[in-house]
């Protein structure tokens, strides 16, 4: 290669990037010492060598096809680490507070012109974003936890109020858009303030944790449950009648007041009142099917608890 | 077309002729590079307000869910003559047939998926890019690639509120290679003053004829 100036090759050692060029062979012309310092080839080593050879481990076939869009399309070829964490499995410093062990690169392939127009090298640049990589990676993460912590209920592990809200309005669109069905079961813990004031607030937790994973494994994987507020959970169950509603209604009072919780040895008997009530063939809304199950799940507290009650068994 | 841009039927012919000199150009140099027959459909260019894009691209593509890349072009860093944003839009991509036309053998993963989508939209920005600049006498350069979504709808492709770009030259292209075809629409969307130093030099070459 001509040069230009008689120091553009220290300007090129001194860059904090990785700089290489290579003909169409793939054989190495010029090397700087960011790439040396990170490989076992200096640039002595190197040049004259075939770049492949050197460095079996480059994915070559991605290697070929990249330099050859180079060549000729005479516009640059890119590699992002979002996509392709490195060319060159270089180390990186950050392997105590990154927890990564090599470095995240950008890759550029850019064409460097001879005097007839044509292509005659290709310089390959190297960028290190590890940082931007981490950073990036620990923001997506967060931001998936957040949308958990966001959608879960602390305590029971359970779908919030908010959350199982959303998901209820969306199945009773999809309902009235297909013509489906869905039923909605709410139900209540019975006297649970009286257990709150006579084993303490720790043994309601323990209660309502209890309640929230009988409930999870006796329901079906389709059935969607949330804590509503305190002691009142909700849950929705798609394609399912009144009948299949009032056998669930029936199954989870069973499983919730057939056994007592244990809590530090001492047996606290619970027992639960259910609503419940089924969609319509068309213009359902998901607050009115709401407040159609808190209508029947006061009717079972009002008939004297622990039973399960059909809206359409209620005097409205 | 906009008032403020009132292209006049020569000029129009003109920016087509440039696209479809430049598409020739770029199916010439893909064919090269595939070792495939590579044909690409006679563009369909439109300018518009950038506003509507989202319109626009409802009204191209059918498809509910797109897959899109963004990457910026500048001839120059300070005062460009020409600069702006290009977006290319992939609508039902067949990934496996994709991974095949450039000769691929990994597994096709969503990261290979998202690697073949800025591959196969730097080649076709690059080849349009290059073949118009060279027909203005400009030197274009481009930024990397980057995805703006993979499988998303048409609506969450763009930030309306912070659209800063005026105007959007929609080029519409097919490219069948052998008997498989794909397609993918390529909107290059520039500042105002881009626009009109595009028409600039429309209206010098259309009065050189």
């Amino acid at each position: 290669m001509i040069n230009k100036y008689p120091f553009t090759n220290n300007v090129i050692d001194c860059l904090d990037s990785g700089v290489f060029v290579i003909d169409k062979d793939f054989t190495v012309h010029l090397w700087n010492d960011y790439m040396a310092i990170r490989c076992q080839f200096t640039s002595d080593d190197i040049v004259g060598l075939n770049l492949l050879d050197c460095f079996p481990n480059l994915p070559r076939k991605w290697f070929e096809r990249n330099i050859k869009s180079v060549f000729i399309l005479k516009s640059p070829a890119y590699s992002s680490w979002e996509q392709r964490a490195y060319l060159f499995k270089f180390p990186h410093g950050r392997s105590v507070t990154g927890g990564v062990d090599f470095m995240y690169q950008n890759c550029c392939f850019t064409p460097v012109f001879g005097q007839d127009n044509n292509v005659e090298y290709i310089c390959v640049t190297i960028k290190d974003v590890t940082d931007i990589a981490i950073a990036t990676m620990k923001l997506k993460d967060t931001v998936m936890e957040l949308k958990r912590i966001n959608s879960i209920d602390g305590l029971t592990q359970l779908y919030n109020r908010s959350h199982w809200e959303k998901c209820f309005q969306n199945e009773v669109s999809r309902v009235n858009r297909y013509e489906h069905q869905v039923s909605l079961v709410m139900f209540d813990m019975d006297f649970f303030k009286k257990i709150n004031d006579q084993y303490g607030h720790l043994c309601g937790d323990e209660v309502l944790r209890q309640v929230a994973i009988r409930c999870t494994e006796s329901l079906r994987l389709s059935d969607v449950i949330g804590r509503y507020g305190g002691e009142e959970f909700c849950v929705f169950l798609p394609e399912t009648d009144l009948n299949g509603a009032a056998y669930i209604a029936e199954k989870l009072r069973h499983i919730i007041c057939d056994t007592p919780v244990y809590y530090n040895s001492i047996a606290v008997s619970i027992s639960a009142s259910i609503g419940f009530t089924c969609s319509r063939s068309s213009n359902n809304n998901h607050e009115k099917l709401i407040h159609e199950a808190d209508t029947a799940l006061y009717a079972a507290k009002n008939s004297g608890r622990s039973q399960c009650v059909s809206f359409f068994d209620c005097d409205v | 077309m906009k008032k403020s841009f009132n292209f006049t039927e020569d000029q129009r012919d003109y920016l087509q002729e440039i696209c479809n000199i430049g598409m020739g150009q770029a199916g010439k140099s893909l064919s090269v590079l595939f070792d495939q027959y590579v044909t690409l459909s006679v563009p369909s260019i439109e300018i518009f307000s950038a506003k509507n894009l989202i319109t626009t691209l409802k009204r191209l593509t059918p498809a509910e869910e797109v897959s899109a890349v963004r990457q910026g072009f500048y001839t120059h860093v300070v005062d460009p003559n020409i600069c702006g944003e290009s977006i290319t839009i992939f609508s039902n991509t067949d990934f496996v047939q994709l991974a095949r036309l450039i000769d691929l053998d990994d597994e096709v993963t969503s990261e290979v998926q998202q690697e073949m989508l800025l591959e196969i939209s730097n080649i076709i920005n690059g080849a349009c890019l290059s073949g118009m600049a060279q027909q203005l006498s400009e030197r274009i350069f481009t930024t990397p690639p980057s995805i703006i979504g993979q499988s998303i709808i048409i609506e969450s492709l763009l930030n309306k509120e912070h659209l800063i770009w005026d105007y959007a030259l929609s080029i519409k292209i097919q490219f069948i290679v052998d008997k498989h075809s794909f397609h993918c629409d390529l909107f290059l969307l520039m500042p105002d003053s881009s626009v009109k130093y595009l028409q600039d030099v429309l209206i010098r070459l259309v009065d050189k004829l």
